[in-house]
């Protein structure tokens, strides 16, 4: 039988760390502080959420980033909205039960349509919640990158069945594991943005917002990073959840049992990490104050760190309690999470040579290696463990602490949504469930007694539940997960295996101008003639020419020379790729000083 | 000597240890449709408590809350073991909290053998050789 999608109740809450959210707006290409009328997305999941912005209350992640930026001393601008232009095929994509026109790039000679992606780089720190990789966002969810899942994009996104269930990578430690991955490909990013820079020198600063784009795509990449940096220090992470990041890994014959496992888990995962974003928007819930633990404040709950000992913490939903918030408290918590967060995007910011106007750091920051121990061996104490296994809330002004101990384990009944209804879970799977579920609680239990301040549990030291391995076991894979970005460059040579072509295509489709490099040197004579002979052909219905002209002129402006030929051009005018690439192909049109490139591109490209 | 010799207590004897907190979460928390506590519930997905027919792991879930909670800065799990209430028949149709004598044996042996307090209460309630070997088949555990 076929577990819906709206089975994993818990996983939903958990999963999603520090809170991120998805609005769509009337002016949606706005600056994030313009964006007016919101509605929520829906389906809040899938090809919707990429047409979205991810800006608006709720948007914990962001604001983390927001204020990292401010304390690293980054120029305002880099959070600015991007527009990005997509050069896109003829498919539709089922959005919501309505088809709207695809997002995934195409090849630029075969451009059919352009559509607009707008973004700020801080709204990407949310994207571990919503996509899977840097590319699926790329690709606008119209994919399925999970491995072992063959549902529709929109199933395949949908967080209680399916991302919810592979999160155990925005916990402790394998988020480690995550963000060095991603910080590593920022960094070496940043420095392809430097040399590129280097090269545009002698065009003075007619060509700097191609170096400029190259910087805030590394900064993207930082910003997918930092989702794991800040997810590391949300206090609901800072422990060894069950499970791995690829449904393939957890044990099943068929792909819907290991779902079933994966959604069990994340199940009991939730309850540890605090239920709140779930619970208080229940009908029999909202007259309650959910403050359930490990995210909430709560007096027993604390984190231990090399440097700053045992020290309370809070986690999502509380983003407000923290003292870099106003919130006056948390002190220890907030001041490390930012010292790391600024070091690791000043790292960035500074490999790439502060392209967007010099860094000028607060005072206060620590600078620290942003992937190193300091920055990731937090971990819930034994105490905090035991407080995780209860749900806590408040009616009125009556604090409830509902512990679940091995007695109330031992009589929980899941159900879930299936085809058929709501169902049991089989006898097997619940028995299991309930025999593990004593266990782990008692042994919390005793372990919170013999050293409260102490991090057994959270390190894992409990073992297997349900056969499946606290998450550390997966965190020196050699693929950390079957989905995670290419390596660079961007598009991948062509020894790369087929997905890593595919995927790095994508990214560097849709960030074409960052890469403008990499296309100046892909794009050879016969490329530009293709382009050319695409966009003169008066035959295309006019949208699609209008398409095709922009994907000319876009891309051949970059190899326009303003003359009759090699022997005659302006050589005051060289375009983009005579710098970027020696031996980069070029095309000419006549044209007087005075002349747009753009314009006089246009009439290359035979577009009227 | 016997760790349970120690304290005194002999199969199917009452101790000392504290008594459990009662455990009444339905007070607070909504029901489902049939009547049973949710703990959440969220498009036809639920966790709810359902306490209507004890087993063989409800018996397991008692024993060790019963040795769990006891345990705090002036009683050791040896002593909790030690003084455990055991149960005089079937632990599942025990009437007040108790432990099957297996065990305290289980532990004693563990203990005795140099294993630590804690694993020791892991070997013997959850292991290969555990004192609810019931439990253990009816969750399906292998050896």
């Amino acid at each position: 039988m076929r577990i819906l999608t709206a089975l994993a109740l818990f996983a939903a809450a958990p999963a999603l760390a520090w809170e991120s959210t998805c609005r769509t707006y009337a002016n949606f290409d706005a600056e994030p502080a313009q964006l007016t009328a919101p509605t929520a997305c829906a389906p809040e999941k899938g090809p919707a959420t990429a047409r979205a912005r991810w800006v608006g209350p709720g948007d914990e992640h962001r604001r983390l980033w927001e204020k990292t930026r401010e304390l690293a001393g980054l120029p305002e601008t880099v959070s600015a909205t991007q527009l990005l232009t997509v050069f896109t095929g003829p498919a539709d994509v089922t959005v919501g039960g309505r088809g709207l026109p695809s997002l995934r790039p195409a090849a630029f000679e075969q451009a059919t349509r352009t559509q607009v992606r707008a973004v700020s780089v801080g709204e990407l720190t949310q994207l571990p919640d919503w996509s899977y990789s840097l590319f699926d966002w790329a690709e606008g969810h119209e994919t399925c990158p999970l491995a072992g899942s063959t549902e529709n994009p929109e199933d395949c996104h949908d967080f209680a069945s399916h991302m919810g269930p592979v999160n155990a990578n925005h916990f402790l430690p394998l988020a480690t594991s995550f963000y060095r991955r991603y910080h590593a490909l920022a960094v070496a990013r940043a420095q392809e943005c430097a040399q590129v820079q280097a090269k545009l020198a002698p065009s003075g600063a007619r060509f700097l917002v191609v170096a400029q784009a190259c910087e805030l795509e590394a900064l993207a990449l930082e910003a997918v990073a930092q989702h794991y940096l800040q997810d590391a220090w949300s206090m609901g992470h800072m422990w060894q959840r069950w499970g791995s990041p690829n449904l393939v890994d957890f044990p099943g014959a068929t792909a819907e049992e290991r779902r079933e496992k994966a959604v069990v888990i994340a199940l009991v995962s939730g309850l540890m990490h605090g239920s709140r974003s779930v619970l208080q928007k229940l009908p029999g819930w909202t007259g309650y104050d959910v403050n359930d633990a490990l995210c909430a404040p709560n007096p027993v709950v604390q984190l231990s760190h090399g440097d700053l000992g045992v020290t309370p913490a809070v986690g999502d939903n509380y983003l407000g309690a923290l003292s870099g918030f106003g919130g006056g408290a948390y002190d220890p918590q907030w001041q490390k999470l930012a010292s790391c967060a600024a070091s690791g995007m000043l790292e960035v910011y500074r490999a790439s040579g502060e392209l967007h106007g010099p860094a000028a750091p607060q005072g206060g920051l620590q600078s620290i290696q942003p992937g190193s121990d300091a920055c990731f061996s937090q971990r819930a104490t034994n105490r905090a463990m035991l407080a995780a296994a209860a749900v806590n809330m408040r009616v009125g002004s009556v604090q409830f602490n509902i512990p679940l101990d091995a007695r109330t384990v031992s009589s929980i009944v899941p159900t879930l949504a299936s085809s058929a209804g709501s169902v049991p879970v089989s006898d097997g799977t619940r028995h299991r469930f309930r025999f593990d579920l004593i266990r782990h609680v008692s042994l919390a239990r005793l372990h919170s007694a013999e050293n409260p301040d102490g991090t057994e549990v959270a390190e894992g030291g409990l073992g297997q539940f349900l056969g499946v391995s606290p998450n550390g076991t997966y965190a020196s894979a050699a693929e950390l997960a079957t989905y995670v970005d290419p390596p660079l460059p961007w598009p991948a040579p062509a020894s790369a295996t087929q997905a890593v072509k595919d995927r790095s295509t994508a990214l560097a489709r849709l960030f074409h101008r960052a890469h403008a490099a990499d296309w100046c040197a892909a794009t050879d004579a016969a490329a530009l003639q293709a382009l050319k002979t695409h966009a003169s052909n008066a035959a295309l219905p006019q949208a699609e020419r209008d398409a095709a002209c922009a994907a000319c002129v876009e891309f051949g402006v970059r190899h326009l020379r303003v003359g009759t030929g090699p022997v005659v051009y302006d050589t005051a005018r060289e375009p983009l790729c005579h710098f970027l690439v020696p031996t980069a192909a070029f095309v000419y049109q006549m044209g007087t000083a005075g002349d747009d490139p753009v314009v006089l591109t246009r009439q290359w490209c035979g577009c009227p | 000597m016997s760790l349970l010799a120690l304290a005194g207590c002999d199969q199917g004897k009452k101790s000392n240890l504290p008594p459990l907190p009662d455990i009444n979460p339905g007070g607070v928390l909504p029901k489902d449709g049939a009547g049973r506590p949710l703990l959440i519930q969220v498009a036809g997905s639920a966790l709810s408590l359902d306490f209507s027919a004890p087993d063989a792991i409800n018996a397991l879930g008692t024993c060790a809350d019963l040795l769990t909670y006891c345990v705090d800065a002036t009683r050791t799990l040896d002593t909790c073991m030690a003084g455990v209430t055991v149960c005089p028949g079937k632990p599942a149709e025990a009437k007040e909290p108790c432990c099957p004598q297996k065990c305290v044996d289980e532990y004693d042996k563990a203990r005795k053998a140099g294993t630590a307090p804690i694993a020791a209460f892991d070997e013997a309630l959850f292991g290969a050789q555990s004192c609810l070997p019931d439990a253990r088949q009816l969750a399906g555990v292998t050896p």
